[in-house]
């Protein structure tokens, strides 16, 4: 009886395209309470070369990074990726370089969320004496945090008419002997300015230049694999994984869904470990990233599609759902280690099917994009795969 | 022979006598013809005609009066605009009537009250501002102001080179006389009759040639002159630039620039030159790496100075001397990173300086400490009030870097919207110029990297040859300052040396007088 229930109750939460705002509202923002959303502090210069950064982790366009910047401190702003259900936050130190900043705001705000420093000067500018000045303050007070140092625009040391050497030349040490020599110098000058820094986590040099494609420099993403390998190795995260920037994801239309999926999952997993909060919340995240996959696919989302979907879906997803809701209800039950195993059920349950149904989506909606017709059975074992992948995703990530 | 006989005078009448009848027999015929009231009316006519031409005549001098007159020096510091309004206030609200000429005296009270305003404006706080006046300044001022006023009458007043000789000898013997008259005007009594003599002679010339009808208005003209030129002197003494040779202040070498010159011979390995001028001085100023010596390696056209992609590599000031059609003998200094010199040496280079060149790259937004250095040391050179400020020109360094970054295919119309590194380059003008708040027309983008060498010979060159106007004042200014500074040394120390004279002299006199032959 409960079971169909819930199902209706879901059926109906996603099938009404008019999604909730408010509950949604405060279902994120439970969740980011309860889990909160990893975030990358960039410490640059104006013009350093911080956007570019962004918009080379995330691939989302400039301009959509340059209007999603919220301001958070007085000196600092925020960039959310995905926008409604971050993944991963962006921390931009804008006041650096500003006669009287004060990083102790900014420390406040970053110190209980930070997981990564990457500190951001072009390669050619050689006073960064306050760029090194906050990245010492801050590792004084956080030893543990990692740090990549990204040195931009390596263009600005090329002779007229050089293009990026190949291969990136970068990690062998010293550096080759073909590299313009101003550009060497400088390059190591700016290490030796740094010197040793305070604290105990690692710290890597990655030279990149990220330009436009535009620009006429090939490729233009110069380096950033390697910066990738520096964020990888120095990062508790999955940070790329999580970000669908690894090579497993090859077409762009699943890059573009899969941080949007893992970030509506999260917010689900994390609205799913609270033991006494109304489930409610769960569909409401769950038909928003429905509409946001369809949105991002270029498809209407409205009642026949829904329909469509969830018919091919089929029950059987709506029963792997409810066994869940279930198993975590009935635990829930057993006194003080119910309340405990219930939100670690809970959690992995509507974050894992949450991520599941994003995938299916996303497999659904580009099929229709490609125009061609979905088979039920298909689109149940993406389903079923995913709903292991996710948990796999989400165990990772927390 | 000393009685006319009366005889004599009846002849003469009777010749008289017919021509002398054609009068009333005029009148006569008129009335028979009745033709009087019209002879009435073309008399009327005629008069009003020639009244009108009168009335003309008489402005057309006013007019050409009016024109001439003395004006401030466009060289003064800011100090003296206020004391100028004040002479300038005095001579309009003369009126002629209440400085009779003949009264002696009276043109006297005339210039002390001209003195007494401008000391007052230079010296407020102290009760009587005229015992503030040097006494070799003094004779200076009286020199030089009936020198001027002599100058302006031959020039501007009509038929002035009429004036008789006598008048003119008079005029240059004035040094001699002034010198006779310090001791009275010391005394509190300064008379300066000769000029009352000199305008009353002008007068009576001009007057001879039927300049009755302009008479007023010359009068009141000559005098407003004389004030004028009073005060002029006045605040040349009084804001202390009167200085006591009469060399032009930049014919002479400021110890700084000798010192700097000598530097510049030094660093350049060049021939010594005898440099008898005053040198324009150029401060290139920015923060390291901005392309300041790449700059002056460009305006010279050829390496004068080190440049490396590291910063630092100009450690101090360092001087080069600068030549280039249309301008004068010039240094240009050369300075490290403005972030790393003392807001002190910033400051005094800035205060040697005649033009500022501001280098500034421009694909490096970050300017807040550039804007608050370049607004410190605008902010300190406007508060000398006895100097002007130079002119500041920024120049855009590195816009070769602006997007889209591959492209350099100079000449650039900044105006063709079409052209994306022309928009780009007029963007970072723009920038520049909101960011350092200099006017849009003082900033100019360059090029200086190796090979791509652009907008220097043409355009830098010409707006640092329209500027030469502000910087000749700044450095006539300047000048004066420190030639003031060191002719105080100078003279105090001829003084003391001369009264050590007289003391060792003393004694060899009275012991020449006392001991026997």
């Amino acid at each position: 009886m409960e079971k169909t229930g819930r199902w209706r109750r879901l059926s109906e939460a996603l099938l009404n395209p008019r999604v909730d705002d408010r509950r949604l509202e405060s279902a994120l923002a439970s969740a980011r309470e309860r889990a909160p959303v990893p975030l990358i502090w960039l410490i640059g210069k104006t013009q350093s070369g911080k956007t570019s950064i962004i918009r080379a982790l995330t691939g989302s366009p400039a301009a959509e990074i340059g209007n999603g910047f919220q301001p958070c401190t007085r000196t600092a702003r925020i960039y959310d990726f995905p926008a409604t259900a971050p993944v991963v936050r962006f921390l931009d130190t804008r006041g650096l370089g500003e006669v009287d900043y004060d990083p102790e705001d900014d420390i406040r705000f970053g110190e209980s969320q930070a997981h990564l420093l990457l500190a951001v000067m072009r390669a050619c500018d050689l006073d960064q004496e306050v760029v090194l000045g906050v990245v010492r303050t801050v590792r004084q007070r956080h030893p543990e945090w990692p740090l990549v140092i990204v040195q931009t625009a390596l263009h600005e040391g090329y002779p007229p008419d050089f293009e990026h050497p190949h291969p990136y030349p970068f990690e062998t040490e010293p550096a080759p002997a073909g590299l313009p020599a101003d550009l060497a110098r400088a390059l190591r000058v700016q290490r030796d300015q740094a010197g040793d820094f305070p604290g105990r986590a690692p710290v890597r040099w990655v030279p990149v230049d990220l330009t436009l494609p535009e620009d006429g420099y090939a490729p233009a993403d110069y380096g950033l694999e390697a910066l990738w390998k520096a964020i990888d190795t120095l990062s508790a995260l999955p940070l790329r994984h999580l970000l669908g920037r690894d090579s497993e994801v090859l077409d762009l239309f699943e890059q573009a869904a899969h941080p949007h999926i893992v970030g509506y999952a999260l917010a689900a997993a994390g609205v799913g470990a609270l033991p006494l909060v109304d489930l409610a919340g769960v569909p409401a995240i769950q038909a928003k990233m429905l509409q946001s996959l369809a949105a991002l696919h270029a498809q209407t989302w409205d009642r026949r599609t829904i329909l469509e979907f969830l018919g091919l879906l089929g029950t059987s997803v709506g029963i792997a759902y409810g066994t869940r809701m279930a198993g975590r209800t009935l635990i829930k039950l057993v006194p003080y280690l119910g309340q405990t195993l219930g939100a670690v059920w809970g959690a992995s349950a509507s974050g894992a099917t949450t991520f599941a149904l994003g995938k299916a989506a996303a497999y659904y909606l580009r099929r229709r994009n490609l125009g061609l017709s979905t088979e039920a059975r298909a689109l149940r074992r993406v389903f079923a795969d995913q709903i292991t992948q996710g948990a796999k995703l989400l165990r990772e990530s927390s | 022979m000393n009685r006319i006989d009366p005889w004599w005078l009846v002849s003469l009448l009777l010749w008289l006598v017919p021509f002398v009848a054609l009068l009333p027999l005029g009148f006569v015929w008129l009335h028979q013809h009745d033709a009087a009231l019209y002879w009435f009316a073309t008399i009327i006519l005629f008069g009003l005609l020639g009244f009108g031409v009168q009335f003309w005549l008489r402005r057309r001098e006013r007019a050409a009066l009016d024109l001439e007159h003395t004006g401030p020096d466009p060289a003064w510091p800011p100090s003296a605009d206020g004391a100028w309004t004040q002479v300038e206030e005095l001579a309009e609200t003369l009126d002629p009537a209440d400085w009779p000429l003949d009264e002696e005296m009276r043109l006297g009270v005339l210039a002390l009250r001209t003195l007494e305003r401008v000391a007052g404006h230079f010296h407020p706080e102290v009760e009587s501002p005229l015992l503030e006046l040097r006494v070799p300044h003094a004779l200076l001022i009286i020199e030089r102001a009936s020198r001027d006023l002599r100058r302006s009458i031959t020039e501007h007043v009509p038929l002035s080179h009429r004036l008789t000789i006598g008048t003119l000898a008079r005029a240059y013997r004035w040094r001699g006389f002034a010198e006779r008259v310090l001791s009275l005007y010391r005394a509190g009594h300064l008379v300066l009759n000769p000029v009352g003599a000199l305008l009353n002679e002008a007068l009576g010339q001009l007057r001879q040639r039927s300049f009755a009808a302009a008479r007023e208005d010359l009068y009141r003209w000559l005098l407003q002159e004389y004030v004028r030129q009073v005060g002029r002197y006045a605040i040349e003494l009084y804001s202390g630039r009167l200085p006591l040779n009469d060399a032009e202040p930049v014919e002479w070498l400021t110890r700084d620039s000798r010192r700097d010159l000598e530097r510049a011979v030094e660093i350049e390995r060049a021939p010594r030159e005898h440099l008898e001028q005053e040198p324009m001085r150029f401060l290139v100023l920015g923060r390291s790496n901005a392309g300041k010596s790449s700059l002056i390696n460009a305006l010279f056209g050829h390496l004068r100075a080190a440049v490396d992609i590291l910063p630092d590599t100009t450690r101090a000031l360092t001087p080069y001397r600068l030549e280039h059609d249309g301008l004068d003998q010039a240094l240009i200094l050369d300075s490290p990173g403005a972030e790393r010199l003392s807001y002190q040496t910033l400051h005094d280079a800035a205060n040697m300086a005649d033009v500022i060149l501001w280098v500034s790259a421009a694909h490096r937004p970050d300017r807040q400490s550039e804007r608050r250095t370049l607004q410190a040391l605008r902010t300190a050179l406007a508060a000398r009030v006895d100097r002007r400020p130079p002119p500041v020109l920024v120049v855009v360094t590195h816009i070769d870097q602006l997007r889209p970054l591959r492209e350099w295919r100079p000449p650039y119309d900044l105006t063709d919207t079409a052209c994306l590194k022309a928009m780009s380059i007029q963007a970072a003008v723009a920038a520049l110029a909101t960011d350092l708040d200099v006017p849009i027309a003082h900033v100019i983008p360059v090029c200086l990297a190796e090979g791509r060498l652009y907008n220097v010979e043409d355009t830098l060159w010409a707006a640092l040859l329209e500027q030469m106007d502000r910087a000749q004042r700044a450095r006539l200014l300047r000048c004066q300052v420190a030639q003031r500074r060191q002719e105080n040394w100078t003279l105090l120390r001829r003084q003391l040396a001369n009264a050590g004279r007289f003391l060792l002299a003393w004694p060899g006199r009275s012991s020449r007088h006392s001991a026997p032959p």
